[in-house]
Protein backbone atom coordinates (compact mmCIF):
# COMPACT_ATOMS: atom_id res chain seq x y z
CA UNK A 1 0.00 0.00 0.00
CA UNK A 2 2.00 2.80 -1.24
CA UNK A 3 0.94 6.02 -2.62
CA UNK A 4 -0.62 9.02 -0.97
CA UNK A 5 -1.24 9.16 2.82
CA UNK A 6 -4.34 11.25 3.91
CA UNK A 7 -3.17 12.24 6.95
CA UNK A 8 0.12 11.10 8.71
CA UNK A 9 0.39 11.28 12.83
CA UNK A 10 3.39 11.26 14.14
CA UNK A 11 4.03 9.18 17.70
CA UNK A 12 5.76 10.80 20.13
CA UNK A 13 8.59 8.46 21.31
CA UNK A 14 8.06 9.70 24.96
CA UNK A 15 4.45 10.27 24.89
CA UNK A 16 3.07 7.72 22.99
CA UNK A 17 4.94 5.01 23.95
CA UNK A 18 4.58 2.93 27.19
CA UNK A 19 7.53 0.47 27.40
CA UNK A 20 7.87 -1.39 23.64
CA UNK A 21 4.24 -0.32 22.65
CA UNK A 22 2.99 2.35 20.93
CA UNK A 23 -0.49 3.53 21.39
CA UNK A 24 -2.19 6.75 20.14
CA UNK A 25 -5.83 7.97 20.66
CA UNK A 26 -7.74 9.81 17.65
CA UNK A 27 -11.23 11.63 17.65
CA UNK A 28 -12.32 12.42 14.26
CA UNK A 29 -14.38 11.60 10.51
CA UNK A 30 -13.24 7.95 10.14
CA UNK A 31 -15.62 7.16 7.27
CA UNK A 32 -13.90 5.44 4.75
CA UNK A 33 -10.94 5.48 6.40
CA UNK A 34 -7.82 2.78 6.11
CA UNK A 35 -4.96 2.94 8.48
CA UNK A 36 -1.24 1.83 8.82
CA UNK A 37 2.35 2.14 10.28
CA UNK A 38 4.86 3.79 9.45
CA UNK A 39 8.16 2.83 11.24
CA UNK A 40 11.58 3.69 11.48
CA UNK A 41 14.65 1.59 13.02
CA UNK A 42 17.77 -0.18 12.13
CA UNK A 43 17.89 -1.72 9.49
CA UNK A 44 19.28 -5.42 9.72
CA UNK A 45 18.22 -8.21 7.82
CA UNK A 46 20.15 -10.92 10.05
CA UNK A 47 18.32 -9.77 13.13
CA UNK A 48 15.16 -10.13 10.90
CA UNK A 49 14.34 -6.28 10.73
CA UNK A 50 13.40 -4.35 7.93
CA UNK A 51 12.83 -1.14 8.99
CA UNK A 52 12.20 1.16 6.21
CA UNK A 53 10.31 4.59 6.88
CA UNK A 54 8.98 5.38 3.19
CA UNK A 55 6.80 2.26 3.10
CA UNK A 56 3.15 1.65 4.78
CA UNK A 57 2.88 -1.81 6.89
CA UNK A 58 0.01 -3.38 8.28
CA UNK A 59 -1.53 -3.92 11.98
CA UNK A 60 -0.95 -7.50 12.81
CA UNK A 61 -4.00 -7.11 14.85
CA UNK A 62 -6.31 -5.23 12.29
CA UNK A 63 -9.47 -8.10 11.56
CA UNK A 64 -9.82 -7.03 7.90
CA UNK A 65 -7.14 -5.53 5.48
CA UNK A 66 -8.11 -4.65 1.87
CA UNK A 67 -6.76 -3.71 -1.64
CA UNK A 68 -7.67 -1.90 -4.33
CA UNK A 69 -7.20 -3.35 -7.52
CA UNK A 70 -8.47 -3.29 -11.03
CA UNK A 71 -8.40 -5.99 -13.90
CA UNK A 72 -6.78 -5.60 -16.81
CA UNK A 73 -8.60 -5.79 -20.36
CA UNK A 74 -5.84 -8.80 -20.91
CA UNK A 75 -6.96 -10.44 -18.50
CA UNK A 76 -10.77 -10.48 -19.96
CA UNK A 77 -9.56 -11.51 -22.63
CA UNK A 78 -8.24 -15.03 -21.74
CA UNK A 79 -11.50 -15.66 -19.26
CA UNK A 80 -13.85 -14.79 -22.03
CA UNK A 81 -11.55 -17.66 -24.49
CA UNK A 82 -12.13 -20.58 -21.82
CA UNK A 83 -15.85 -20.55 -22.23
CA UNK A 84 -15.50 -21.43 -25.42
CA UNK B 1 8.28 12.24 44.37
CA UNK B 2 9.88 14.79 42.31
CA UNK B 3 7.93 16.44 39.64
CA UNK B 4 9.75 17.99 36.68
CA UNK B 5 8.68 20.59 34.69
CA UNK B 6 8.86 19.00 30.48
CA UNK B 7 10.45 21.87 29.02
CA UNK B 8 11.67 20.79 25.50
CA UNK B 9 12.43 17.94 23.50
CA UNK B 10 13.69 16.78 19.89
CA UNK B 11 14.33 14.43 18.09
CA UNK B 12 17.52 14.25 15.27
CA UNK B 13 20.04 12.28 13.53
CA UNK B 14 23.49 14.16 14.38
CA UNK B 15 25.83 15.06 11.41
CA UNK B 16 28.32 17.12 13.59
CA UNK B 17 31.30 18.16 10.81
CA UNK B 18 31.99 21.17 12.80
CA UNK B 19 34.10 19.97 15.68
CA UNK B 20 35.31 24.06 16.77
CA UNK B 21 33.89 25.55 19.93
CA UNK B 22 32.25 21.97 21.33
CA UNK B 23 31.26 21.98 24.91
CA UNK B 24 31.91 19.29 26.50
CA UNK B 25 29.02 17.58 26.43
CA UNK B 26 28.82 17.89 22.48
CA UNK B 27 32.42 16.96 22.33
CA UNK B 28 30.75 13.52 23.94
CA UNK B 29 28.07 13.10 21.48
CA UNK B 30 30.52 13.77 18.67
CA UNK B 31 32.67 11.06 19.95
CA UNK B 32 29.51 8.94 20.32
CA UNK B 33 28.52 9.79 16.78
CA UNK B 34 32.45 9.05 15.41
CA UNK B 35 31.81 5.48 16.71
CA UNK B 36 28.22 4.67 15.26
CA UNK B 37 27.90 3.42 11.78
CA UNK B 38 26.14 6.20 9.31
CA UNK B 39 24.82 3.67 7.10
CA UNK B 40 22.20 2.65 9.79
CA UNK B 41 20.57 5.45 11.22
CA UNK B 42 21.33 6.94 14.87
CA UNK B 43 18.67 9.04 16.26
CA UNK B 44 19.48 11.18 19.54
CA UNK B 45 16.53 12.23 21.93
CA UNK B 46 16.94 14.79 23.61
CA UNK B 47 14.68 16.17 26.84
CA UNK B 48 15.44 18.61 29.41
CA UNK B 49 14.21 19.52 32.52
CA UNK B 50 13.44 22.12 34.77
CA UNK B 51 13.32 21.20 38.20
CA UNK B 52 11.94 24.14 39.91
CA UNK B 53 8.77 25.38 41.42
CA UNK B 54 8.38 28.44 39.00
CA UNK B 55 7.42 28.61 35.41
CA UNK B 56 9.79 26.64 33.08
CA UNK B 57 12.72 28.39 31.52
CA UNK B 58 13.34 26.63 28.23
CA UNK B 59 17.16 26.90 28.96
CA UNK B 60 17.67 26.21 31.96
CA UNK B 61 19.61 22.62 31.34
CA UNK B 62 20.75 23.68 27.79
CA UNK B 63 22.14 26.91 28.11
CA UNK B 64 24.42 26.15 24.55
CA UNK B 65 20.50 25.62 22.86
CA UNK B 66 21.02 28.17 19.97
CA UNK B 67 24.44 26.56 19.27
CA UNK B 68 22.90 23.11 19.69
CA UNK B 69 19.77 23.98 16.99
CA UNK B 70 22.82 25.05 14.84
CA UNK B 71 25.14 22.05 14.90
CA UNK B 72 22.06 19.97 14.85
CA UNK B 73 19.72 19.45 12.12
CA UNK B 74 16.41 17.50 10.98
CA UNK B 75 17.41 14.89 8.24
CA UNK B 76 14.42 13.92 5.55
CA UNK B 77 14.79 10.37 7.84
CA UNK B 78 13.89 12.69 10.95
CA UNK B 79 10.09 12.35 11.77
CA UNK B 80 9.82 15.04 14.55
CA UNK B 81 9.95 18.84 14.74
CA UNK B 82 11.60 20.18 17.29
CA UNK B 83 9.24 20.99 20.55
CA UNK B 84 10.56 24.22 22.62
CA UNK B 85 7.04 25.03 23.80
CA UNK B 86 6.59 24.16 27.82
CA UNK B 87 4.72 21.65 28.65
CA UNK B 88 2.78 20.71 31.70
CA UNK B 89 4.21 18.02 34.48
CA UNK B 90 3.80 14.45 32.77
CA UNK B 91 1.83 12.85 35.61
CA UNK B 92 0.40 9.63 35.08
CA UNK B 93 -3.14 11.23 36.91
CA UNK B 94 -2.66 14.81 34.89
CA UNK B 95 -5.45 16.25 32.64
CA UNK B 96 -2.59 16.53 30.23
CA UNK B 97 -2.85 12.70 29.58
CA UNK B 98 -6.68 13.37 27.93
CA UNK B 99 -6.15 16.19 26.15
CA UNK B 100 -5.99 16.62 22.92
CA UNK B 101 -4.12 18.35 20.13
CA UNK B 102 -5.04 19.16 16.71
CA UNK B 103 -3.45 17.47 14.12
CA UNK B 104 -2.98 18.56 10.19
CA UNK B 105 -1.22 17.76 7.48
CA UNK B 106 -1.15 21.45 6.69
CA UNK B 107 1.49 22.20 9.34
CA UNK B 108 4.50 21.18 6.98
CA UNK B 109 3.47 22.73 4.02
CA UNK B 110 1.83 25.67 3.60
CA UNK B 111 -1.19 25.42 1.41
CA UNK B 112 -2.53 27.77 -0.79
CA UNK B 113 -5.88 28.89 0.69
CA UNK B 114 -6.38 28.61 4.40
CA UNK B 115 -9.56 28.28 4.39
CA UNK B 116 -10.04 24.32 4.20
CA UNK B 117 -13.63 24.32 3.45
CA UNK B 118 -14.16 27.06 0.31
CA UNK B 119 -15.08 25.15 -2.73
CA UNK B 120 -12.48 26.51 -5.75
CA UNK B 121 -13.64 27.14 -9.04
CA UNK B 122 -11.60 26.93 -11.83
CA UNK B 123 -11.95 27.95 -15.72
CA UNK B 124 -10.07 26.32 -18.44
CA UNK B 125 -8.15 27.50 -21.37
CA UNK B 126 -10.03 29.65 -24.00
CA UNK B 127 -9.01 26.66 -26.31
CA UNK B 128 -10.93 23.80 -24.44
CA UNK B 129 -13.96 26.12 -24.33
CA UNK B 130 -15.00 24.15 -21.12
CA UNK B 131 -15.29 25.35 -17.60
CA UNK B 132 -14.46 22.91 -14.95
CA UNK B 133 -15.44 23.29 -11.67
CA UNK B 134 -12.36 22.05 -8.91
CA UNK B 135 -14.01 21.59 -5.57
CA UNK B 136 -11.33 21.06 -3.31
CA UNK B 137 -12.12 18.18 -0.75
CA UNK B 138 -12.77 19.05 2.84
CA UNK B 139 -9.79 18.23 4.96
CA UNK B 140 -10.64 16.09 7.64
CA UNK B 141 -9.16 17.29 10.96
CA UNK B 142 -8.03 14.75 13.99
CA UNK B 143 -7.48 15.19 17.08
CA UNK B 144 -4.87 13.27 18.89
CA UNK B 145 -4.40 12.06 22.16
CA UNK B 146 -2.45 10.33 24.62
CA UNK B 147 -4.15 6.44 23.98
CA UNK B 148 -3.90 3.43 25.82
CA UNK B 149 -1.45 0.64 25.30
CA UNK B 150 -3.66 -2.42 26.53
CA UNK B 151 -5.82 -3.33 24.03
CA UNK B 152 -3.86 -4.22 20.34
CA UNK B 153 -4.67 -3.08 17.33
CA UNK B 154 -7.57 -0.53 16.72
CA UNK B 155 -10.69 -0.62 19.27
CA UNK B 156 -12.98 1.88 19.13
CA UNK B 157 -14.10 3.81 22.35
CA UNK B 158 -15.68 6.95 23.66
CA UNK B 159 -16.12 8.78 20.25
CA UNK B 160 -12.73 7.39 18.91
CA UNK B 161 -10.48 5.19 17.92
CA UNK B 162 -7.72 3.65 20.59
CA UNK B 163 -4.34 2.24 18.07
CA UNK B 164 -1.96 0.52 19.55
CA UNK B 165 0.95 -1.61 17.92
CA UNK B 166 4.25 -3.20 19.33
CA UNK B 167 7.30 -2.45 18.36
CA UNK B 168 10.28 -2.72 20.48
CA UNK B 169 13.51 -1.83 17.94
CA UNK B 170 11.69 0.76 16.20
CA UNK B 171 13.14 4.41 16.95
CA UNK B 172 9.94 6.58 15.22
CA UNK B 173 6.56 5.31 14.21
CA UNK B 174 3.75 7.32 12.87
CA UNK B 175 0.01 6.32 11.61
CA UNK B 176 -1.42 6.59 8.80
CA UNK B 177 -4.37 7.64 7.43
CA UNK B 178 -5.59 6.95 3.94
CA UNK B 179 -8.69 7.47 2.88
CA UNK B 180 -10.66 5.04 0.12
CA UNK B 181 -9.93 7.67 -2.79
CA UNK B 182 -6.54 8.36 -1.87
CA UNK B 183 -5.59 4.72 -1.74
CA UNK B 184 -3.11 3.90 -4.61
CA UNK B 185 -5.03 1.16 -7.51
CA UNK B 186 -3.18 -2.14 -8.16
CA UNK B 187 -3.80 -2.67 -11.27
CA UNK B 188 -3.36 -6.82 -11.72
Amino acid sequence: MQGRVTEEIFLDPFINRTGDVWHVFVKGDFKDMLYGYKFDGKFSPEKGQYYDPSKIVLDPYAKVSCVKFRISVYILRDLSMDWF
Amino acid sequence: MLLLNYTGSFLFRPNLKDQKDLTPSWQGIHNLSEKADFTSPLYIYFIWWDISPSPPNHFISFPSLQKAMHLTHCTSRCLLKPKLTPKPILDCSHPMRTRMRNVSNSNSKPLAFADVFKNLVVKARKEAELETAVIEKPKRLFKVSLGDPTPFGATARDGGVNFCIFSSNAVSAALCLVTLSDLQEVII
